[in-house]
This record gives C-alpha cells, structure tokens and sequence, in this order.
C-alpha cells in the first residue's frame, strides 16, 4: 500500500515538475513574441497608417521659455522610407530623404543630392532620426526586460535593440503602459553605450484614436534644455515613389509634394 | 512658348519686361506650389596697394562697400502629366563707386513630361499600384534648367555644364542652361540624354568658357547600399569628347570619402601673348588668345568626417588641367614686374617733369589685363581645402582654408551661421593670403567681411 502510495506520490510530483517547465517555455515563447508584437501595437498609435504625412513641429525650450521652433513635413513609406521637407523660413525647401540606412541631404539653392553619413542627418536640435523614425518595429528587435504583472514601474518595460548600423540609436529601453501599449518613456542611447536622450510621450484623441502628440526629448548633458518634437496633424497620403529617389528630387526642389 | 516667355522677360524696354514678369508670375502664383526667398549681402572690401597688379581706381574699380539683394521666386504647377517649373530673379547690385543696377533673370523655365510608356507604343501614364513606373518612368524636359552634378564640395569636375563658383559669398541661385533632356528614372538610378545650349554657335575668336557651348549629354547615377556612382559621356566642338566618373561611398556612421576624374580630349586656355618674353611688354589690343591643349585631367579626391558632437571636418584635394600651370604664371607675373618696372623708369626719368599720361595709362591698362586672369575659374592646378564646421545649438561657426599647393598662397574664410525662425544669418571674413608673386597674394582684394541675410517664405 505504501508502496503504491509513493508511487502516486512520485507521479504527482513529477508531472506537476514537468508542468511547470512545460508552461515557463510556453510563457517564454509568447513573451518572445509578444514584445516585438508590442513595439508593433506601441508604433500604431505613432503611425496611423503605412503612408502618411505627418504635420511636426520641434520646439527647443531654455530654461522652460521657448527658444527656436521649427517645422517640417515628414512623409512615411513602407520599408524604412521617409522624406522629411523644412518649412521653416529659414531653411525652407531643405530635403533629408531617408531610404534604410542611406540618407540623402539636399538644399535648396543646389539642385543635387548630397549622399551624408548617418551622423551628418541632423536637424539642428532633433536629429532626422527623432523626427522621422517612427515606426521602431522595422527598425528594432525587442525583448522583455519585464512585463506585467511583474515590472515594478508598472509598464510594460522592453530593450530594443537595432537591427542594422546606422540607427540614431543602437539601443532603446521602452515603457508601454499596460493593456493599451501606448508609449510612456524611452532611453535612448548610442552606439557607444551612452544615453543620448530621454523621450516621453503625450497623447491626444484625434480623428477618433488615441495617438502620439508630443515627444519630449531631454538631453542628457545639457540639463535646463529640452526639445518637445509635436506632430501636429496626419494624414494617410501615398506620394509618389519617384520623390523617394534621390536624382529625381534634385530636380525641384521648391515645388511642394503634390 | 517658353523660349519667346524668356525673350520677353529679357527684354530691353522696362515696359515689355514688367508685363512679361507680371504675367509670369500671376500664371505660377495662379496655381500650383511656389516660394519666395529674400537674400540680402552686404560687403566691405580691402584692397592691397603693393601686390603685382594694383592700378589705380580709374583703371579697376576699388568699391570699398558693396551690396547684392535678390529676391527670387520659385514653385511649380502641374496641370496634368506635365509640369513646369520657374526660378525667376531680380538682383540688385549696389556699392560705393557706380550706379545701382538691377537685372532681371530668368534662372529656370522649364517644362517636364513624365510618366510615359514607350510598351506596344502607347504613352499613357503607367498605373503606379503594380509599381511599373520604376521600369518605365521617362521625362522628357526643355526649357532652361539648373544642372548641377557631380560629388565634392570645393570642386566638381563632373559639373560640365553648370560649373557653380563654390567660393562666392552670394548664396544666389545659379542661371541654368537650355536645354532639351531626355531622363529614364528607376528605383536607384537615372539615365540622362541632354542637349545643352541648343543652337549656340561659337563667337570665331571668342571665348566662350566650357559650360557654355552647345553640347551632347549622356549622364547615368546610381544610388548603391554604401555609395553613389556618377559617369558621363560629353560631346562639343570646343572639347571634343570628356568622359567623366564620381563617386561617394560611405565607410562609417562618421567619415565619408568621395572622388572623381574628368577627362577631355581637348581643352583651351587663355594665354596672355606677351607672356615668357621680355622685349614687347605692352599691347594694344585685348592679349589674352585661345591656346589648345590635349589630353586634359581634372581629378578630386576628398574625406569627410562627423562626429556625434556635432563637429565635422572635410578634407579635399584636386587637381585642375585647365588652370594655368606654375610656369604660365611665373610668366604672367615677370611681365606684369616688368610692365611695374617700365612704369617706375618712367617715373624717374629726369627729361621728363610730368609722367605722360598716355603712357602711364597704357602700363596701368596692361597690368589690369594680366590681372584679368585672376578671373579664371581655375586659378591654380594643385589645390587642397581643409573645412571645419560645429553644428552648435545656436551658431554654426566655419572655417575653410583653400590652399594654392605649388605656391603656399590661401584664402581662408571665418565665418558663423546663426537660423532664427525666419531669417538665416551669416556674418564672415575672407582673407587672401601669400608673398606677391603667388595666386592668391597678387590679388588686388585682400579681404572682404560680408554679411549674408536670407529668408524663404
């Protein structure tokens, strides 16, 4: 009887081992999954559709007075593609196009494209990066660094990191509230490891949705400095492949997309 | 249309070129997309009075303050598969020693016809769901264009038609050339076919600079993963044929390295007659002549680096066939030393109590000639330029030194750059620098501080 006892008790034991393990793996593929399925709900609430025009607008605030304001329009493509077109007066017409990692600078007053390194795409404060880059699930690989119900932030808190070089940012640590997936926060850092920039996000209801706002960058060597980068409208728009290669919009430069 | 729309802009009576330009502009502002840009430049200018070739004012203008303002209009509209594209300006030039003048030009008039299909003979536009455009995109282009190629910032060889001066101070839109092109545009790369200056003939005995004859075109790009690639083919009766290749490849996030090589078989020269003799040292007529070469080089190489702090340096050296090699020079200036020494004989002769002034007046006059070619567009064949620049929050300051290799002669430019929300601002100083007999110090100007407003609505 005992014997049999035992026996019995051994099974239990053992299957409820077995059970445990089978489920942690189980857990762990759909965590897997699940992050970079996240960064994907996180991007829609960036980008509302795979073609769009997004309206932006980057502020640099001193010591909390509003110290320079620039414009641009920014227009998204499938596959790592975006053109981004000054419209502020003194830089007007000044073109960044973005293909993957290749990047494009062309001025107004010249009518050929300047191939640039991805350290060269700055735009002043806010480099082509912060204002064009808004899909990270093409861009990115995630993993959790921990998830609901377990992260004491009380976000869901992942580690992006780049796919390719020539990223703005090698590495990004990313807080998605829970249940929606809205993007909180995020540390951006650089290729050599440093913290470049701290990002928060507001949102705002528009055209029925909830969607990114505002992201505000904070630098993290000039302290009573920040950049708020506000995208103030959108709009699904499919432009033309032709403007997304390089010697076909060196040719008019100051005609607005159509 | 667009050809007799240029002639009417360009017209002598004031009356003809208002309503040519008032029509122009309602037709652009009418519809389609269009700017405005305003650029002010002020300048100040030293002169040297001990270098080579200084003449007194009434033999070369010495303004000390000068000022260019143009404003210029740009957009484009696009009726239907075609579009049409302006670049209309107006310059003032004002300064301390002549009369104002304003010029009206008319930098780029164009027309474009893209989209068609050439498949089973149909030109129809292609339907851009199934992206067939990127196989078969064509555009067929007349009117005047700015055409501005090639890779490198001090110089380009590859640009053969447009030839921009990247020394200017003046951030005026280049005038562009007629033409009639024939463009094939797929995903990463461009086929061109271009007849430049249609119809232009050849002044017999002028000198008509390179990028303003009529010439044939063939002109391919290419966007790679890491680089960009230039190549083209030239033919016009001055140069015969050039062949030409450039290119940018991407080594890190930071450094850059371009290069290109222009080859012609044939190029000219202006040669003053005089040079590399010492027994007629004045002339009475226009010296310079149209020599021949063969076989001519124009070769780039450069490296640019960034960094993550917001500094970038570029590096380029070049070579230039078409500038007058060491020893022209060394001839142009013994003449000029000979043509100052004939002067001062003068001058001390005791026969004569006066200096004669016919005589004086033709020494000055030859020394302003063989100052002249200090106009070239090349002055030295050995060239190297070192450019730094930080990209501050608030200002952008630079610093270019382009240096003569043979003769250690530089003009070196300090300048910053500082973008309010509508106004850009540019405040620098130029300075030419080396020992009298080098190209840059036997210049007359010795410096220029300018300052450079400019905004685009």
């Amino acid at each position: 009887m005992s014997k049999r006892l035992f026996s019995m008790l051994y099974s239990i034991i053992f299957s409820t081992i077995f059970s445990i393990i089978m489920l942690s793996y189980a857990n762990a593929d759909a965590g897997a999954i699940d992050a970079n399925e996240r960064v994907k709900a996180a991007d829609a609430y960036r980008l509302s559709a795979d073609e769009i025009m997004v309206n932006t607008v980057v502020k640099r605030y001193k010591n909390n007075k509003l110290d320079r304001e620039r414009s641009y329009d920014v227009y998204v493509k499938p596959d790592r593609q975006s053109l981004v077109i000054s419209k502020t007066p003194s830089e007007m017409g000044q073109k960044v196009l973005m293909l993957h990692e290749k990047f494009w600078l062309l001025l107004p007053k010249t009518k050929r494209p300047i191939r640039i390194t991805p350290l060269q795409k700055l735009l002043g404060e806010a480099s082509v990066g912060d204002v064009a880059t808004m899909k990270w699930h093409e861009d990115y690989t995630a993993e959790y660094l921990s998830a609901l119900p377990d992260s004491n932030s009380g976000y869901h808190e992942l580690r992006l990191t780049a796919k390719r070089n020539g990223a703005t940012y090698q590495t990004i640590l990313l807080s998605l509230a829970p249940a929606t997936n809205i993007p909180m926060r995020a540390e951006l850092y650089l290729a050599s490891g440093k913290l470049a920039k701290i990002a928060h996000f507001e949102t705002s209801r528009k055209n029925g949705r909830e969607q990114v706002s505002k992201m505000i960058l904070k630098d993290t060597i000039t302290v009573n400095q920040y950049t708020e980068i506000e995208y103030t409208s959108n709009k699904p728009y499919s432009l033309h492949p032709k403007y997304f290669n390089p010697a076909y919009l060196a040719r008019n430069p100051s005609l607005s997309i159509q | 249309m667009i050809h007799a729309g240029i002639h009417l802009a360009l017209a002598k009576k004031p009356v003809i070129r208002l309503v040519a330009w008032g029509s122009l502009l309602f037709a652009a502002m009418a519809n389609g997309a269009h700017s405005i840009s305003v650029l002010i430049n002020p300048r100040y200018h030293s002169y040297a009075s001990d270098t080579l070739f200084a003449v007194p004012d009434t033999v070369i203008s010495k303004p000390t303050l000068s000022s260019q303002q143009a404003i210029e209009f740009t957009g484009g509209l696009q009726p239907s598969s075609a579009t049409f594209n302006y670049l209309f300006s107006a310059v003032n030039q004002w300064n301390d020693e002549n009369a104002s003048e304003t010029e009206f030009t008319v930098n780029e008039l164009l027309m474009s016809y893209g989209g068609i299909s050439l498949e089973n003979n149909n030109w129809e536009n292609k339907n851009r769901e199934n992206n067939s455009w990127e196989k078969n995109y064509w555009e067929l282009t007349l009117g005047r264009r700015i055409s501005s190629w090639g890779v490198g910032y001090g110089f380009r060889p590859l640009d053969v038609i447009q030839q921009q001066d990247q020394q200017s101070t003046s951030q005026q839109s280049l005038v562009g050339k007629n033409q009639i092109a024939l463009e094939h545009i797929s995903l990463m790369s461009s086929w061109s076919l271009l007849w430049v200056n249609p119809f232009e003939n050849e002044t017999p005995g002028g000198h008509q600079r390179n990028h303003e004859r009529e010439s044939l075109v063939v002109r391919y790009t290419t966007n790679g993963e890491n680089h960009d690639l230039h190549a083209l083919l030239r033919y016009n009766t001055g140069n015969r044929l050039q062949l030409g290749v450039g290119g940018v490849t991407i080594l890190t996030d930071a450094i850059a390295i371009h290069a290109s090589l222009l080859l012609s078989q044939h190029y000219q020269k202006q040669v003053h007659a005089l040079a590399g003799q010492n027994r007629d040292l004045l002339a009475t007529d226009e010296p310079f002549i149209t020599t021949n070469y063969h076989n001519g080089l124009q070769s780039l190489i450069g490296v640019n680096w960034s960094s993550a702090s917001n500094h970038n340096v570029m590096m380029e050296y070049w070579y230039d066939d078409m500038a007058y090699t060491r020893q022209q020079w060394k001839a142009l200036f013994d003449l000029a030393k000979n043509q100052r020494a004939l002067l001062y004989q003068e001058l001390n002769k005791e026969l004569y109590q006066e200096l004669d002034q016919a005589l004086a007046t033709s020494i000055y006059g030859n020394i302003a000639w063989s100052a002249s070619a200090l106009g070239a567009a090349s002055l030295a064949q050995h060239n190297l330029m070192l450019r730094w620049n930080y990209n501050g929050s608030d200002w952008t300051p630079t610093v270019n030194i382009l240096m003569s290799v043979s003769d250690k002669s530089d003009v070196t430019t300090l300048s910053a750059t500082r973008r309010y929300n509508a106004v850009k601002l540019e405040a620098g100083l130029r300075t030419f620098n080396g020992s009298n007999d080098s190209i840059y110090g036997s210049l007359i100007l010795s410096k220029i501080v300018y300052l450079t407003l400019s905004s685009e609505f």
